[in-house]
């Protein structure tokens, strides 16, 4: 993970803001545990950094409440989720987003001194696909 | 002359339109629908302005209902289907009838999940007597 004060740190920050009231309102419900959402927090900066995206409310809900979630499944060491053909299907021909994400789950597993199965990383790169493929798209 | 009131169903999730527009399709003019974002459809919910919550994400599951369980609270959502659960009509019939409004389900099984959970609602609001606007 990066330090605070480099430009990975300094776009932690933005998300830390951006997604608070999503990401307060799932750990103070239960459904998020402490340590995956500093994760989340920290990946979403990280992924925002390496792939030059602008994440907020609007286009990333999904994918943060996903990761959140996710990271909760794996912290708590629930049991794995199944893997969906589709989902790998989607991802076929993208390795760099597979790339980006298995980098950050590699911090991330060490972290949570756990590894992180392949449907999570898969249904992790579905989501920030779907958040590259729209900011790919040009303006209207 | 009582006037049927139409089920308001709020969609969330992946491809949240497309969602909306097949849960209005299966209602048979009996449904209206809207795509919206997962925090603003619970509360719609919540406030008693929206009737269902209908939510997907690719793994089904969590993310899909994640907002509308802290906002709705875990006994009034029921995950119906993930990739490795499929979505069946008793799940579907003991959800709606245990009084959840919110359901979740794994994107890949949208076009069965909807359908299927449209037709319980309406049998569910027929055997309660309906809603109707009078």
């Amino acid at each position: 993970m990066t330090e605070t004060s480099s430009p990975s740190g300094d776009m932690q920050v933005r998300i830390e803001a951006e997604f608070a009231e999503r990401l307060d309102m799932l750990e103070e419900c239960g459904q998020v545990t402490n340590l995956a959402r500093r994760l989340t927090e920290m990946c979403l900066a990280d992924l925002a950094t390496d792939l030059d995206l602008t994440l907020d409310e609007n286009n990333a809900a999904q994918f943060v409440t996903h990761l959140a979630i996710a990271l909760t499944r794996i912290n708590r060491g629930d049991p794995e989720i199944a893997m969906s053909a589709v989902a790998a299907e989607e991802i076929a021909d993208r390795q760099r987003e597979l790339d980006a994400v298995t980098r950050v789950m590699g911090d991330a597993s060490r972290l949570l001194q756990r590894e992180v199965p392949e449907p999570e990383i898969t249904y992790m790169t579905v989501h920030l696909c779907a958040l590259v493929d729209v900011q790919a798209e040009p303006a209207p | 002359m009582v006037k049927e009131r139409l089920i308001r169903i709020v969609v969330a999730g992946v491809d949240a339109p497309s969602m909306a527009q097949l849960a209005m399709n299966a209602g048979g003019g009996r449904v209206e629908a809207a795509a919206l974002g997962d925090m603003q459809g619970a509360r719609l919910v919540k406030r008693g302005q929206a009737d269902y919550y209908l939510g997907t994400c690719w793994s089904g599951g969590g993310g899909a209902l994640a907002a509308a369980t802290a906002i709705l609270g875990a006994n009034r959502v029921g995950i119906v289907g993930t990739p490795g659960m499929v979505v069946t009509q008793d799940r579907v019939r003991l959800a709606v009838g245990e009084g959840r409004i919110a359901f979740g389900f794994a994107y890949e099984q949208t076009t069965a999940a909807i359908p299927l959970i449209i037709s319980e609602i309406l049998a569910y609001r027929d055997s309660q007597g309906g809603d109707t606007d009078d």
